[in-house]
């Protein structure tokens, strides 16, 4: 095992540098080492961020960029109500209880060392004052070890389940409720990716190696890392309670979710920006689209059937999950899908509907990946 | 960085054990491996990876408070576009007529120069009276108040049809903020926490507010589809 600094800076590589009938110096493969960690390492995009919820269970979905991102920060905040710009209100006090689990019954309960504290049914204080934009109360704010959660989440398909409580008081709801991965700040030659730059000092040969250990077939391995490091592209989080005001439908065909629509009847749109892989922009983008894969939390009641389409854009467009039954919230399975690159700046637009055999179809999370 | 194809050119996976593996030993590091797989590939991923959606929300049917200030709460006077200090950036949904978003993310150089854009989209239908505006405000910076001396973009809807509406904002150096701190991994009850690598990150925060210049529950506005993205600069 190797292990070293990161060097989170970006050195200007070029095709000119290495030169027909001149010597092959170090820093050419060296500078490419220290990009590709970069890339691979220092810049994870998967997390969640949840706003402005009242009491109740809200539970994202989350799934790890990859197995060298191995630390995310998270953090949650709460403002009190300022009623009309002069007075205060008088003090309230929320708790978060977090449970981690995955997609194959795992958990983690919130007395378990691994989840911080400030998540574990801590109730706290949240001052009046807290209504000045510069000063929300933080009450919850650690960082969560992913290498040691993924000793007990086998399944890469996890669940964060926030229980929100109000324990004293009747207007305070959780402002900000984040999750995000944090770049690394090592290289690891023991991690899936990472490349140490010391392989390729002036004067030695280039070192093969293989991709698990040294040289440029670990360099190589490294690219893919900074290819798998791929952003949320959508991440929508409501009550897990049918009687609230979330995403449902009981028309027998694919119709916008009641609210989850833009206008009366139509889907609510969102436009993100796409990033591309294996399609140039300078070539027009494409209809056929990026790799992505979605899954959505449901609860069907009445005994129906429901499926649910997230639609793109894409050639292939509209993607389906079937099949979805049972009165208990569950997520599905993942649906692999595509987002197209070929709109102005790679925007692409995205919209979900569903439908119903009987009953009712209810939605609390929705998780679009790119990967 | 224009020096690169735009896109990553498919490869077989480096644990690939074939000839078809470019970087095996005794394979002559070629142009082809050299350039395009490697100098290419990898501009792009510098470029790419500092891009993406960083928030997403369904947004909020019903908002109506209107601009800060003025005797009555919300009846202060909205400018064309409004600015910053006009919104009422009071707790999001705790006071039921307002709504506002306080987002903090990592901001990483789109290349060794350039910083990438900050993009609010939502789609905004104003109140169904057609005679009142909603205001739209988005301020970053290095703090997590809303000023006007902040960086911002804003826009007004008057539309009771609803409008895509698109704000952005060129951070620079100077609106970011270097996060660095010790990380402690987990909850310990007794005994020293151990400490495990750093953070060590420049995020940016993001405000977004929302004004609907009717100020009354009976003449509400709607915000919905909220993307938050960084853009190539």
């Amino acid at each position: 095992m190797t292990t070293r600094p990161l060097i989170n800076q970006l050195p200007v590589v070029e095709y000119e540098t290495p030169r027909i009938g001149r010597t092959v110096r170090g820093p050419d493969l060296y500078n490419l080492a220290v990009l590709a960690n970069v890339t691979a390492l220092a810049r994870p995009m998967h997390g969640f961020a949840i706003r402005s919820v009242p009491v109740g269970t809200y539970v994202a979905s989350y799934r790890r960029s990859h197995a060298a991102i191995n630390q995310a920060f998270i953090r949650w905040t709460v403002k009190m109500q300022l009623p009309n710009g002069i007075s205060f209100a008088s003090n309230e006090d929320m708790s978060i209880t977090l449970t981690i689990t995955d997609a194959a019954g795992n958990s983690v309960p919130s007395s378990d060392p691994l989840i911080p504290a400030g998540f574990k049914g801590e109730s706290f204080a949240v001052f009046s004052e807290s209504a000045n934009p510069a000063s929300p109360t933080v009450c919850g704010s650690g960082y969560i070890d992913l290498d040691a959660l993924a000793l007990v989440l086998t399944d890469p398909s996890w669940s964060f389940s926030f229980a929100v409580a109000r324990t004293y008081g009747s207007t305070a709801r959780v402002e900000t409720l984040d999750l995000r991965e944090l770049g690394r700040t090592v290289v690891d030659t023991d991690d899936t990716y990472g490349v140490d730059p010391a392989d390729f000092q002036p004067g030695q040969p280039i070192a093969a190696g293989t991709s698990t250990t040294l040289g440029a077939l670990r360099l190589a391995q490294t690219i893919e890392g900074g290819i798998a490091t791929q952003p949320d592209v959508l991440h929508l989080v409501w009550p897990n309670d049918i009687t609230a005001d979330i995403p449902q439908t009981a028309n027998p065909t694919y119709a916008a979710l009641l609210y989850l629509e833009q206008t009366s009847g139509v889907a609510m749109r969102f436009r993100v920006p796409v990033r591309p892989i294996y399609t140039s922009l300078a070539a027009g983008g494409t209809t056929t689209g990026e790799r992505a894969r979605w899954r959505v939390r449901y609860y069907v009641s009445g005994g129906g059937t429901a499926d649910v389409q997230l639609l793109t854009g894409a050639t292939a467009s509209p993607y389906s999950i079937t099949g979805l039954t049972g009165a208990a919230w569950e997520w599905s399975a993942w649906q692999d899908c595509a987002l197209p690159t070929s709109g102005t700046d790679a925007i692409a637009t995205l919209s979900v509907k569903g439908q119903v055999s009987g009953g009712a179809l209810y939605v609390a999370g929705l998780h679009v990946q790119s990967y | 960085m224009t020096d690169t194809l735009g896109k990553i050119v498919a490869r077989v996976p480096a644990a690939t054990s074939s000839t078809s593996s470019l970087f095996a030993g005794d394979r002559a590091l070629t142009a082809g491996a050299g350039t395009i797989f490697l100098v290419s590939d990898l501009n792009h991923l510098m470029n790419i990876s500092a891009t993406g959606p960083v928030f997403t929300h369904q947004g909020k049917v019903g908002f109506y408070r209107g601009a800060f200030g003025g005797a009555t709460y919300g009846a202060g006077t909205m400018s064309n576009p409004p600015l910053p200090s006009e919104v009422t950036w009071t707790a999001p949904g705790s006071d039921p007529g307002a709504w506002s978003y306080r987002v903090t993310f990592r901001v990483d150089p789109y290349d060794p120069a350039n910083i990438p854009i900050v993009r609010l989209r939502c789609f905004v239908v104003a109140p169904p009276s057609g005679t009142e505006s909603v205001g739209i405000v988005m301020c970053v910076g290095p703090t997590t108040i809303p000023s006007d001396e902040l960086k911002y973009d804003s826009a007004v809807v008057t539309s009771t049809a609803g409008a895509d509406v698109d704000l952005e904002v060129q951070p620079d150096a100077s609106d970011l903020q270097v996060a660095q701190n010790p990380v402690t991994l987990g909850y310990t009850a007794t005994g020293v926490p151990v400490l495990a690598e750093p953070r060590a990150e420049t995020v940016l925060n993001v405000m977004v507010g929302f004004i609907n210049t009717a100020n009354k529950n009976s003449d509400t506005a709607n915000v919905v589809g909220v993307s938050l993205s960084l853009e190539i600069p």
